[in-house]
């Protein structure tokens, strides 16, 4: 942990990643600190959703260096050699990485509750009673006390994303990656959603968000990092790449969106 | 064709008159038109319905009912069993595992299960004893009764089946139940059995009910093997009074009561893995209350076309 301290929560560099042929990521480079939101911006199929997924390796890279809180995503480093860890192991490091889903995903045959306390539970192994009054505590915190009970079914979409939220938020990870949290809902709902991410960026949570709404990029964001084509092409306070775009893609790319 | 032009309807408010279904009628009538004379053509028959009467509760009837039913229950465990297991090798990532499952399910789909139950029934001729190293063992002939042969042959077989039910159900639930599971730090096996096979059990278990009745029905071959199960008493019984007719008429008596109470066990068993879907609180009653009312006069605006 003394070393996380120092250097950045996240850190990449040099990352790739091949689907077959299709050369998704060409090396990208990015770090966030501790406590900082970091919002990547850019066109789709620029590959934004594939570099958050590697994060917490739901995908595998296949170059470069990615690390969190200080160690190798996926690999363990011995002997100045990198060995690939096994499932067992990704999976507790997948613990302190939480993740928030484009389409919610919440487990269809849980209550809003049981979503939430699933983790805790099953994974920290905590005890039923505590990780329940924990799971009402975060219902609440994204305002949907008193649905504790409500099959995903039975909510709205801004609605489940709330649980989401919560449910990832019930591990305590070191950082949240939001993978278009917004896309998929209505347009009334969206506000709802952004609320909550909002009030945990207040809160000085690391979250890696991607997404489409510009004005809470802006307005919430530490740093705005606009990819395209597989690679970082600008990155830095939101008012320069938003306000002030440096590159011609990033300009041609605000002037479609914004 | 003019007629049902939508401005007609809306302007002067005419009476809505419901399409009559007239040929439904006759239809219904044709049909209790034959029943009627195959049923008199069987009570105008040589059946001996006192025979039929008096054979339907006696105690080596319902005893072979009882065997069927056993025999039936513990093949289904077996294949559920083996299904699940071969369903989750079939799916493993290592490639030895995966051909083994396949082989499996090659193996035991390919060949009749009227086969199969001979040849574990027949396993003594070439394999006299069977043991484990270092435990001991005992002449196969005894350990494979009538009754392990036929748990054999019906829960390996059954099993196949099972197998790719399973890997049907679990291939139904979203990728994205897998990834959130492991995005919270779950480890495979624990993602298996707390978020996907629950959910896959909605699509599995209507087919594994249909499995259920079938392996019902198909216990009637273990008679070949001479398991004492209710086909093999009543050919015992009509191999000494040569009632043949009424004995198959009590035989598949209980083969109907037997197969329509575990249809209802099977209601409860869909609606108990249909949680999380809203509007699957109807009762028994309501559903078949909905059923028979959709049956006899079908709702244009139920959405179902008859």
């Amino acid at each position: 942990m003394a070393e996380n301290v120092s250097g950045p929560l996240v850190f990449a560099d040099g990352v790739h990643k091949r689907f077959g042929h299709v050369e998704v990521l060409r090396g990208v480079s990015l770090s966030v600190a501790a406590g900082e939101v970091c919002c990547l911006i850019g066109p789709s199929g620029s590959g934004k959703s594939t570099f958050l997924r590697c994060l917490n390796r739901l995908e595998a890279i296949d170059g470069g260096i990615l690390e969190v809180e200080g160690e190798f995503v996926g690999y363990r480093k011995r002997d100045g050699k990198l060995y690939q860890l096994r499932e067992r192991d990704v999976a507790s490091f997948r613990a302190r990485v939480g993740m928030v889903f484009q389409h919610f995903n919440l487990f269809g045959h849980m209550s809003a509750l049981e979503n939430v306390m699933e983790g805790p539970v099953q994974v920290l192994g905590r005890p039923k009673s505590e990780a329940a009054e924990r799971g009402r505590e975060l219902l609440a915190q994204v305002g949907l006390a008193g649905k504790e009970r409500n099959y995903p079914s039975q909510l709205s979409g801004g609605q489940q994303q709330r649980v989401a939220i919560a449910r990832a938020l019930a591990m305590e990870p070191a950082v949240l990656l939001f993978d278009e949290p917004t896309s998929a809902l209505d347009p009334e709902l969206v506000g709802e959603v952004l609320d909550v991410m909002r009030t945990l960026a207040e809160q000085r949570m690391t979250m890696i968000v991607v997404t489409h709404e510009m004005g809470f990029a802006r307005e919430v964001a530490d740093t705005v990092a606009f990819m395209d084509a597989g690679l970082v092409v600008e990155s830095g306070a939101p008012g320069e790449v938003l306000g002030n775009p440096k590159t011609e893609r990033c300009r041609a790319f605000l002037s479609k969106v914004l | 064709m003019s007629q049902a032009s939508p401005e007609t309807v809306t302007r002067a408010e005419p009476e809505l008159v419901p399409l009559r279904h007239y040929g439904r009628w006759v239809y219904g009538v044709v049909a209790l038109l034959v029943l009627g004379y195959i049923v008199w053509l069987f009570t105008d028959s040589a059946i001996d319905w006192r025979t039929v009467g008096s054979f339907l509760t006696v105690g080596v009837m319902l005893s072979g009912l009882g065997n069927t039913v056993l025999v039936s229950i513990v093949a289904m465990l077996l294949g559920i069993l083996l299904g699940v297991l071969f369903a989750l090798m079939r799916l493993s990532a290592n490639p030895v595992t995966r051909t083994i499952a396949w082989l499996y399910v090659w193996l035991f789909r390919g060949t009749p299960v009227y086969l199969q139950l001979l040849m574990w029934f027949n396993l003594a001729i070439v394999l006299p004893t069977i043991g484990i190293p270092g435990i001991g063992s005992m002449p196969t002939i005894e350990l494979i009764t009538p009754f392990v042969a036929a748990v054999l042959g019906l829960g390996i077989n059954e099993g196949a089946y099972v197998a790719e039910i399973v890997r049907g159900g679990i291939a139904s639930v979203d990728r994205g139940q897998r990834e959130a599971a492991m995005a919270i730090g779950m480890r495979p096996m624990r993602i298996m059995r707390r978020i996907v096979l629950p959910q896959a059990m909605r699509v599995v278990v209507p087919p594994l009910g249909n499995d259920f009745v079938n392996l019902l029905k198909t216990s009637a071959m273990a008679s070949a093997i001479s398991y004492t199960e209710l086909l093999n008493r009543a050919q015992q019984i009509y191999f000494v009074n040569s009632k043949v007719m009424e004995l198959l008429i009590v035989a598949a008596f209980w083969y109907l009561v037997v197969v329509s109470v575990f249809s209802i066990g099977q209601y409860f068993l869909e609606r108990r893995f249909n949680r999380g879907d809203t509007g699957s609180r109807a009762t028994l009653l309501e559903t078949l209350w909905a059923t028979m009312r959709s049956s006899r006069r079908r709702n244009p605006i139920g959405g179902r076309n008859g």
